[in-house]
């Protein structure tokens, strides 16, 4: 009597065995393939590779044309000149200029670089282009934290220059 | 000394008695063992539903590695969208996991550039997005969706600035018009 019970308890059990392996491969591949870091986009125009627009171009028009160049030194803003605010160089080209933001502690100024961006944009409210411009040898980590502060906030009210073209190396 | 007669029979129920209590301790302990599996079952299904769902919730697959690891941003709100990849490790450039271009020290060899060091265009990476263009217009023309020239370019986070505008520019020539730099949530810093 006690046989064919115990036979009959194995049985019921059994099923479940080849379910179990099944599962248990199954776990390890898809947590292998499995991707727990969230991915975000970021916006971005196709490089404008003509190098700055004409001197004269740029006078006739009465928009900002925010331009701003990443280089070894530190951040170089470049505006039209009937907005050119004091701080800005007077130069024309990046390479005879010292930097508006230089570097400090030998990393970017990021936050300095975020108030300039705010002062710029308490002065141009309705603005939300940027040209956004590097080195040759600039990492694409940096262009990505430049981006993320030309953006701004979240916020619609905090957001400041979210429409970001690069250009071609240094302007 | 002979033994009381019955005694024997009362040793016989005793041993029975003892048998079938350890026969219940014997299934009981068996349905134990059961139960357990049951609850794992129910622990790994779960997991495997879970496991399941985070692999094919986003349209795009990006798996980061020692060659291919991507900058973080603050960006919370633009999630992955369904488009042609370009990806740049340290190594070498892909077109949705083929890989078209070796690099060497981070720049692509001047022999694979249409005009030289100095020059721009990639030609294996035009010719493999040329081919992706002309396949999803072939897409396009068959249903309603309309080619949308867009592009995801996932970078290494040291890829300089020069092979970037380099894989723009060629994707622009292959009637690529939106780019989208893909960066891995959770930066370090906040912006108000």
């Amino acid at each position: 009597m006690g046989k064919p019970r115990r036979e009959e308890e194995g049985y019921e059990g059994d099923p479940l065995i080849p379910i179990l392996n099944l599962v248990c491969m199954l776990i390890p591949l898809l947590l292998y393939g499995a991707v727990f870091v969230r991915f975000m986009t970021l916006d971005v125009n196709a490089p404008k590779i003509a190098q700055g627009q004409p001197q004269q171009q740029q006078d006739e028009n009465k928009a900002l044309n925010l331009t701003v160049m990443i280089t070894d030194q530190g951040f170089h803003f470049k505006v039209n000149p009937i907005h050119r605010l004091p701080w800005m160089s007077q130069a024309t080209d990046t390479a005879s200029a010292g930097p508006d933001i230089p570097k400090k502690d030998d990393d970017w100024d990021f936050e300095e670089f975020n108030r300039k961006l705010k002062e710029l944009k308490d002065l141009h409210r309705e603005e939300v282009n940027i040209i956004l411009g590097a080195e040759d040898d600039i990492p694409y980590e940096v262009l990505i934290k430049a981006m993320d502060y030309s953006r701004g906030g979240s916020e619609p009210e905090s957001q400041l220059f979210p429409v970001v073209t690069l250009t071609r190396g240094v302007v | 000394m002979s033994q009381a007669p019955g005694a024997s029979d009362v040793d016989a129920i005793w041993r029975e008695k003892q048998k079938a209590k350890k026969d219940k301790r014997r299934r009981r302990k068996v349905e134990k063992e059961k139960l357990l599996i049951n609850s794992l079952m129910d622990a790994f299904t779960i997991i495997l539903c879970f496991l399941m769902k985070s692999f094919g919730s986003d349209p795009v697959q990006i798996r980061q590695s020692d060659e291919l690891m991507l900058p973080r941003t603050s960006e919370e709100q633009k999630g992955l969208e369904d488009a042609i990849v370009i990806a740049i490790s340290k190594k070498a450039i892909m077109v949705q996991d083929n890989k078209v271009a070796d690099l060497r020290d981070g720049a692509v060899d001047e022999s694979l550039k249409r005009d030289g060091m100095d020059g721009l265009l990639i030609n294996p990476l035009l010719d493999a997005l040329k081919e992706r263009v002309q396949h999803l217009k072939m897409l396009a023309a068959r249903t309603s969706r309309p080619f949308e020239g867009m592009a995801l370019v996932v970078a290494d986070s040291k890829t300089s600035y020069r092979l970037i505008t380099e894989v723009l520019y060629t994707a622009g020539q292959a009637e690529f018009e939106k780019f989208k730099f893909v960066a891995a949530e959770g930066a370090n810093y906040n912006i108000n």
